[in-house]
């Protein structure tokens, strides 16, 4: 059953939600959202994961945990939401909104290389990833000039235990 | 002099020096002496939310493992290598079968003595806990008297509640408390609490600034003058992108956004140049000029 697999990865009793909807009351992003959290909570009990793993909401979901603070059953949506994510992505599914996918990935890359993240080229990668240039252009050399981007790396002394974690995984 | 071992994070070595070089010169001067953690990595970013990911919870480790050879204590004070610390340290202390399984990932000194007792304590809580705010009041130098700072709780210092075991999110007093004891008038408004967009500023600009247009609006229609952060996320999206906001609706008015260190170096007379004002977008200094606090 895929709902007593979703409890046991985000480790919450999905099944007591009784639908009260105070999460999607209370989710900064909800009016956003093409699937409302009270939905896939919903949905994820009647076991719609195809459908779920196609939505934006869990691309939109910022993981703030006011959903999970505020549940009267402590239902965090969140969870179900990284859950959802990570199947999206075992599955090859592209996500409703790519650049969310892209920036996870430029972020990783990043402290596989360095151990910490360089942000320079982190977000090169992630210009080039989703072949958009100039959008942010203008605040990047703002921030470039107040020395907030370093152009130069720092790469740790540890950097090899990093590697291996990456390559385990 | 006291001395912790500190970790200061990505993003405080790059876009949020401003909250780190403030953050150890005041700190000296209240007799604490903040030890950089050496050859730190990055804090893990993101809990891991899922219950079978166990390979994010070794960067944590690492850390936690050399902050104890320090103390049992482990200062940190961006919001993102807090959450995630802390929790981190929750669960390895409280769940064997994920320690050991994250161990197999350390060095052997670091499996046989887990610093299981070690405690991630936020940079606030030496100042509330140790020093306490009422002696803080007497340590300043300078009162912050008259300026109308309105605190911003972010969503990692404090959630999940049950996790963090910081203060209620639903209605907490901490930064307020804090600005009440540097002299400042501390300003409560309705969206305090409220999430700032986070990272979804990179896929998804729009919707986050609407978000945290929200809050600096709820913020200036109670009266605040500046708001107050201590998360290098949330001070990027409440005070970088001000400037698409301006764009965006012309009767908005840009407000400064402090760090929670910048004003507590204001307070101690720290000279201008550690204070990192020329990293504030909306620069606070026309404001602090016109209060004579610079």
């Amino acid at each position: 059953m895929r709902v007593l697999e979703i409890n046991d990865l985000t480790n919450q009793n999905i099944l007591l939600c009784y639908q009260c909807q105070k999460c999607t009351a209370t989710c900064p992003v909800s009016n956003y959202m093409d699937i409302k959290p009270d939905v896939v909570v919903r949905m994820a009990i009647n076991g719609k994961i195809n459908e779920l793993m196609r939505c934006k909401t869990i691309w939109l979901c910022t993981g703030c945990e006011t959903c999970g603070s505020r549940c009267p059953n402590l239902i965090s949506v969140g969870k179900i939401n990284e859950y959802l994510r990570q199947l999206a992505f075992e599955n090859n599914i592209e996500p409703a909104i790519k650049p969310a996918l892209e920036i996870h990935r430029a972020f990783l890359n990043s402290i596989e290389r360095f151990g910490i993240v360089h942000e320079a080229s982190m977000l090169a990668e992630f210009k080039i990833r989703t072949k958009d240039f100039f959008s942010d252009l203008k605040l990047g050399i703002k921030m470039f000039l107040k020395g907030k981007i370093p152009l130069k790396p720092h790469t740790i002394k540890g950097i090899r235990e990093i590697k291996r974690m990456f390559e385990e995984k | 002099m006291v001395s912790y071992p500190y970790f200061p994070g990505c993003a405080l070595s790059t876009k949020a020096k401003a909250l780190d070089i403030c953050a150890r010169e005041a700190m000296k001067s209240l007799g604490y002496d903040l030890k950089e953690i050496d050859d730190w990595t990055c804090c893990g970013a993101v809990f891991p939310l899922a219950e079978d990911e166990h390979i994010r919870l070794v960067s944590p480790a690492r850390t936690i493992f050399k902050a104890s050879k320090i103390s049992d204590k482990l200062v940190t004070l961006c919001s993102a290598c807090f959450n995630v610390l802390r929790r981190s340290q929750k669960v390895l202390k409280e769940n064997l079968e994920k320690r050991q399984r994250v161990q197999n990932y350390m060095e052997e000194e670091a499996v046989e003595n887990y610093p299981e007792n070690l405690r991630v304590i936020h940079l606030i809580e030496i100042l509330k806990d140790e020093i306490g705010f009422e002696n803080l009041t007497q340590k300043i130098k300078k009162s912050l008297k008259g300026l109308k700072i309105a605190p911003f709780y972010d969503c990692l210092t404090f959630r999940p509640p049950k996790e963090m075991e910081f203060e209620d999110p639903e209605n907490p007093r901490i930064y307020s408390n804090f600005v009440t004891a540097l002299g400042g008038e501390a300003i409560d408004f309705s969206y305090r609490s409220e999430c700032c967009g986070a990272h979804i500023s990179v896929s998804n600009p729009e919707v986050s600034l609407e978000c945290s247009m929200r809050i600096l609006d709820s913020a200036r229609r109670v009266g605040a003058e500046a708001l107050l952060t201590s998360c290098p996320l949330c001070h990027y999206n409440l005070d970088a992108r001000q400037k698409e906001m301006v764009e965006k609706r012309i009767d908005f008015k840009p407000m400064p956004v402090f760090y929670l260190t910048q004003l507590l170096g204001i307070a101690l007379e720290l000279p201008e140049n550690l204070l990192g004002f020329e990293k504030n977008y909306v620069s606070p200094l026309p404001l602090l000029k016109e209060r004579g606090l610079l």
